[in-house]
């Protein structure tokens, strides 16, 4: 889930605001366990509520690199951890430009040429639509806790918050590719602030922050999520949360190729 | 002096079955070592050919810091300008876009490196354009030619239409539909593995591009040019770009051909040692015989000197003579073999060493590179391996030498 797409991230996001009401009860009744959580509970607590859920978004997409910068909007969908399908708004040039994952697969749809495109495993680590997001953060479909030995390695204040330090290391049998995640998540609403991405050999990669927490669809979730590459400063990728529902009826039917070439 | 050539001339003959086994022996030397030299030197070029006309072409230009980071933001503006400077200056010279596209065919899409060419322009530097296995080179825009394993990969054949997406230059997504119009034969493995070429045209439509080029690739009008001088004075004439031959661009292909290089001329040394083995020992043999003979010589004043001169001139007759035949039958069978080559298709259908294809249809070259080096060395060689037989001659004692038997 650390490596969600924007959507899921997004996704998940509610789902932890959802556990935050689980945290308001550890706050107000039983403090001291709060403080107690393992991290199997805490990312457990996310990940519970996380599935099944499904949800409908729209969120703009700034982009920003050395050559260029745009504006994407984008609509979502997304139903549990195995499908999404996501279409772009605007610009005029890509609208209708749409991608679907379902399981670990993932399609690209492209109106100009009307030609579904599957994207091959190979370049699961490329760039999704040019964003600093990479393909396999949309396609990642189990929880980080099934994934990755996790360990709290720091509890207690830390900037004048007080917030648990999560790492998690691959397990061994896992195919994941990342050597190392550092999540960093406030106590008081189990509300992520940033997680940080390393290589095998434990170097930064990226880094994820959350910011600009509100009520959205019901939830307090944070509405801003943006991406910093270390190998370009400079660059990075920010997702900011225009509207979201969660929880509709949606078929599994509705993430189908077919509706993926549909141009609304 | 025409005493001595006289002598010498009837001592050769004297002897005949003795001269006609070395004779025989030294020409075909020679004549072998000619047409091995015109092979070899013909495998090298092709290598060399294959190396840079299916590929980098001789010198290659870019935009400085491009060669580190391969991204279609370093350019060459207005590459027709830059590729009149380098006509002037006795070049032949084109464009490249290359960039990055998933490409897809129905179910199956690879990561595939795009390679953007001017095919008129193309077709006087490389020689892609025929090195097909399939199909035709690009002609209209829309057309595509795949590597091999490319095609392979994505199951798609001439004709198959293809769908090409990328990232284009102001970060939009360039995609568009084209149609399969050749597969290469084997290149290099990374050509076949991962390219697709296109128009320039259509290159730069894909990827919003104007007119630039992320590489010139420029080929010597003759052959015969330096080239490390060339790459000079285009540099000369385009301080702010890099300008790069191909050897510097790929050592190691570079170094495997010098090492070739140098493997030959270790199998030259085992045959010329061959060569002179036979003409140390018909002269030794020769002067042996003769001992009683010139023994008489010198007693009836013949100085050393003298017997000295009289051996070699023989020899030089000897050479001169093989030479004469060798070069003809060598020179003859070098043009044979550079006009019909040397068909090896039956046993294989050429092979890729070190990313560089050989063809199995071997053909050798005939130059005064390949055919003078072998007489000059033979030359050497006899003059060299006579002078034992003749320094021993010339020492002997007449007395010693009248009553040896």
């Amino acid at each position: 889930m650390l490596k969600g797409p924007p959507i899921m991230k997004l996704r998940k996001f509610f789902l932890i605001s959802l556990s935050f009401s689980a945290g308001w009860v550890c706050l107000f009744s039983a403090l001291p366990v709060c403080a107690e959580m393992t991290p199997r509970e805490i990312l457990d607590r996310v990940d519970k509520m996380w599935r099944g859920q499904s949800s409908y978004g729209t969120y703009v997409m700034n982009i920003t690199t050395a050559n260029w910068k745009r504006k994407l909007q984008i609509v979502s969908w997304t139903k549990g951890l195995d499908y999404t399908l996501m279409r772009i708004e605007y610009p005029k040039k890509e609208k209708g430009v749409a991608t679907l994952k379902v399981h670990n697969n993932l399609w690209n749809y492209l109106p100009k040429i009307n030609r579904v495109v599957k994207i091959p495993s190979s370049l699961m680590m490329g760039s999704w639509m040019g964003s600093h997001f990479t393909n396999d953060d949309l396609v990642k479909e189990s929880t980080l806790a099934d994934d990755y030995h996790y360990e709290i390695t720091f509890s207690g204040l830390r900037d004048g918050v007080d917030i648990y330090e999560i790492t998690l290391r691959p397990r061994e049998e896992a195919a994941v590719v990342w050597g190392k995640i550092v999540i960093c998540i406030r106590k008081h609403d189990l509300i992520p602030l940033y997680e940080e991405f390393f290589d095998e050999a434990e170097k930064p990669v990226r880094k994820m922050e959350f910011s600009d927490v509100k009520k959205m669809g019901g939830r307090l979730l944070p509405t801003k999520l943006s991406v910093f590459p270390y190998d370009k400063p400079g660059e990075f990728t920010e997702v900011l949360y225009v509207d979201i529902t969660f929880d509709l009826e949606i078929a599994d039917s509705f993430f189908s190729l077919r509706n993926l070439k549909k141009k609304e | 002096m025409t005493v001595y050539l006289k002598l010498a001339w009837r001592n050769i003959w004297r002897n005949r079955r003795r001269t006609y086994i070395t004779l025989f022996a030294m020409s075909l030397t020679l004549a072998l070592m000619i047409a091995y030299s015109g092979l070899v030197w013909g495998l090298f070029n092709q290598m060399e050919r294959n190396a840079t006309l299916l590929g980098p072409g001789e010198i290659q230009i870019h935009r400085p810091g491009y060669l580190d980071d391969r991204s279609i933001y370093r350019t060459i503006d207005s590459p027709e300008t830059v590729i009149a400077v380098l006509e002037k200056g006795g070049a032949r010279a084109a464009p490249r876009l290359q960039g990055f596209g998933l490409s897809s065919r129905k179910e199956n899409s690879l990561g595939t490196q795009i390679l953007g060419i001017d095919p008129r322009r193309e077709k006087e530097i490389t020689t892609f354009y025929k090195h097909l296995a399939y199909g035709t080179f690009i002609d209209e825009p829309g057309d595509v030619v795949l590597g091999s394993k490319v095609a392979a990969g994505l199951d798609a054949a001439v004709g198959d239409e293809l769908v090409v997406v990328t990232q284009a230059a102001d970060g939009s997504i360039g995609n568009d539909l084209y149609r399969v119009t050749g597969v290469f034969k084997s290149i290099s493995e990374e050509i076949d593995r991962s390219t697709i070429m296109m128009s320039l045209d259509d290159f730069r439509q894909l990827f919003g591009m104007g007119n630039v080029a992320t590489e010139i690739t420029v080929r010597r009008n003759s052959t015969t040019d330096n080239l490390d001088q060339l790459r000079d004075r285009i540099q000369a004439a385009l301080p702010e770009l890099e300008v790069k031959t191909w050897r510097e661009l790929f050592p190691a292909i570079s170094d495997m051909i010098d090492l070739a290089d140098v493997s030959i001329y270790i199998l030259y040394v085992i045959v010329y040692f061959a060569a002179a083995l036979i003409t140390l020992n018909t002269m030794l043999m020769s002067v042996f015989e003769r001992i009683k003979e010139l023994g008489i010589m010198m007693a009836i004043g013949l100085r050393p000197l003298q017997i000295f001169t009289l051996i070699l001139t023989e020899t030089i007759f000897l050479t001169l003579c093989s030479i004469a035949v060798g070069l003809t039958v060598g020179t003859a069978g070098s043009l044979y073999l550079t006009r019909h080559g040397l068909d090896l298709s039956v046993f294989t259908d050429g092979f890729t060493f070190a990313g560089i294809v050989a063809e199995a249809h071997w053909f050798a070259v005939t130059t005064p590179e390949t055919v003078l080096p072998p007489i000059v060395f033979i030359f050497i060689i006899s003059l060299l391996s006579v002078l034992y037989p003749a320094a021993k001659a010339c020492r002997l004692k007449p007395v010693d030498a009248l009553v040896f038997q």
